[in-house]
């Protein structure tokens, strides 16, 4: 997804007002990615509740910008008993967002 | 309305203000974790939007400290969890609602909150229109310091704060209705209906019907499912006025209704539950009547509870001049004429007079003054205690003949439905009765119409 049509998705939220959709996509962007430091330094301290807890809190931001396969991702980190699974998702989940952002 | 969105995640408070804010009537406040929701909620908001994932704290212990500091304040669940167990818990602990979080909550957050604001906005109109309907009724207390009304007036405050059954005597004209009303004003019902019922001015073919309700074709010419009095007064009081004249087959189903609570309309097996508080009034003596087997026993032992008896007006001295003071300025108020004065003579003249009629007729002889005097003062002349013939035709025929008192009664009335095409207001109102002893008589064929 280009930044194009992030702002697609946002003036149609914000009837096509675009100082209020450019200020959301800004904010909404430099937040995912302090998120994104927090759930990387949760992964990497192997820290289960912070990571489900900072993927949870990512998970709506997701729907958003529509990345359907982040938020498929994140209620399965979210539904994970295994350790070793969450640890091993989240990695996925991390590097998916990472991507997704740097085309912004 | 005032609404609080709490979430950790602040896209998702951004937008949810946004389109809340599409309402100028919302006024929207963001918290992004519990701590800081706490220490505002002495703003108590109508609403609160609530994520049940925050970095410091549960929703479901969040809910309960909502709850504790701000009762009235509504919860709607904001949570990814998609777990239903989860909000049948939480509904059941008083949330509101339960709302899944998505891209498209806002949609589902809009309808309900709209919904909400409604609601409030009826509840208010309803609080601030029953404020008004209690200072007016605050405004037209019970008028007397007499040692007599103050010993009844005692009795009735007692007897309110309690949901003890209540029975009230009195002569007629006394003033029973108002006594009953004054009752519930100063009862926990006070923001309930008061619903007044005299049995002797419903025909006897329509009371059970009045009294219980009855569903659409229940009988000829039901064309509609009908509230009963009973239903009416549900959560707050119930004064039915001339118990003593309800049909003995009616008397065992309100005994039902007063005993068990418990109402069944005419037409429906389907039995209600209503909670009201009982007041009841005659002026005859119910423990004869239950001797002579026309008024259950059962019931009356029911009805039984604080016995409460409005004096006459002759008995209550000086309050005849304070009564005679506010019908002066009722009457100049609602005719724009200015209060007047009443004369030391018509003072006299008020206070040696016996009053049959009560503060009813008290009320009428103040009105007449009003009209007849010129001056700002009342004088004893303007006083006319004889009553008001309209008709040219001789009241009594033959008043060499003998007859009981309750014959010359009947005589002055039937004398009065002729002479007023059979308006049974317009003659209680010139005899200074109540219209239940014109409907009584009716009744009993002692006069036609």
């Amino acid at each position: 997804m280009t930044k194009k049509e992030a702002m697609l998705i946002f003036l149609e939220k914000f009837n096509n007002d675009n100082n209020l959709a450019e200020d959301f996509f800004i904010k909404s962007t430099t937040r995912l990615k302090e998120d994104l430091e927090l759930l990387n330094h949760s992964i990497n301290s192997n820290k289960i509740e912070d990571i489900k807890f900072h993927v949870h809190k990512m998970k709506y931001t997701c729907s958003l910008y529509k990345w359907e396969e982040l938020v498929a991702l994140a209620k399965e980190i979210g539904l994970e008993t295994s350790n070793q699974n969450i640890n091993l998702k989240s990695k996925q989940f991390l590097s998916i967002l990472q991507e997704n952002l740097s085309k912004f | 309305m005032k609404i609080f969105i709490v979430d950790d995640n602040q896209d998702f408070c951004d937008l949810q203000s946004y389109y809340l804010s599409q309402n100028k009537a919302f006024e929207i406040e963001c918290f992004y974790d519990g701590k800081s929701l706490i220490s505002a909620l002495r703003d108590k908001p109508n609403l609160i939007l609530l994520d049940y994932y925050l970095p410091d704290y549960n929703g479901q212990d969040l809910m309960r400290i909502i709850k504790e500091k701000s009762d009235q304040s509504e919860v709607i669940l904001v949570s990814g969890q998609e777990d239903v167990s989860l909000a049948v818990k939480l509904l059941k602990e008083g949330a509101y609602d339960y709302i899944e979080k998505n891209e498209n909550t806002h949609k589902r957050l809009w309808t309900i909150t709209n919904h909400l604001y409604k609601t409030f906005s009826l509840e208010k109109k309803n609080k601030e229109l029953q404020e008004k309907l209690n200072e007016k009724k605050d405004k037209n207390p019970i008028i007397g310091n007499c040692d007599a009304l103050l010993n009844t007036l005692s009795i009735a405050n007692k007897s309110a704060k309690t949901n003890i059954n209540i029975w009230v005597t009195g002569d007629t004209g006394t003033g029973k209705e108002l006594l009953a009303s004054y009752i519930h004003q100063n009862s926990k019902y006070k923001n309930k209906p008061f619903v007044a019922v005299n049995i002797t001015a419903i025909p006897s073919e329509l009371i059970e019907s009045e009294l219980f309700g009855h569903k659409k074709g229940a009988f000829t010419g039901a064309s509609s499912d009908r509230m009963g009095k009973f239903e009416k007064a549900n959560g707050g009081t119930l004064f039915l006025d001339e118990i003593a004249e309800l049909d003995i087959s009616l008397q065992a189903k309100l005994l039902r209704a007063i005993q068990e609570k418990e109402i069944t309309k005419l037409g429906e097996n389907k039995v209600r539950k209503i909670h009201f508080r009982l007041i009841v009034a005659t002026h005859q003596d119910l423990k004869k009547l239950v001797v002579e087997k026309k008024f259950r026993e059962d019931l009356y032992y029911r009805l039984m509870g604080v016995k409460i008896e409005l004096p006459p007006l002759h008995k209550r001295g000086s309050d005849i001049i304070l009564l005679s003071q506010h019908f002066i300025k009722t009457f100049a108020k609602e005719n724009d004429m200015q209060a007047k004065t009443l004369t030391d003579e018509s003072k006299k003249k008020l206070l040696s007079y016996s009053f049959p009629g009560n503060i009813r007729e008290l009320k009428s002889i103040i009105d007449l003054a009003m009209v007849l005097s010129e001056g700002p003062t009342i004088e004893d002349k303007h006083i006319q205690l004889e009553g008001i013939n309209t008709s040219k035709a001789p009241l009594i025929n033959d008043p060499n003949e003998n007859k009981t008192l309750k014959q010359y009664t009947r005589e002055i009335v039937q004398h009065y439905l002729n002479s007023n095409n059979g308006n049974i207001e317009k003659v209680a109102e010139l005899l200074d009765i109540g219209k239940s002893s014109i409907y009584r008589m009716l009744k009993e064929n002692e006069v036609s119409r």
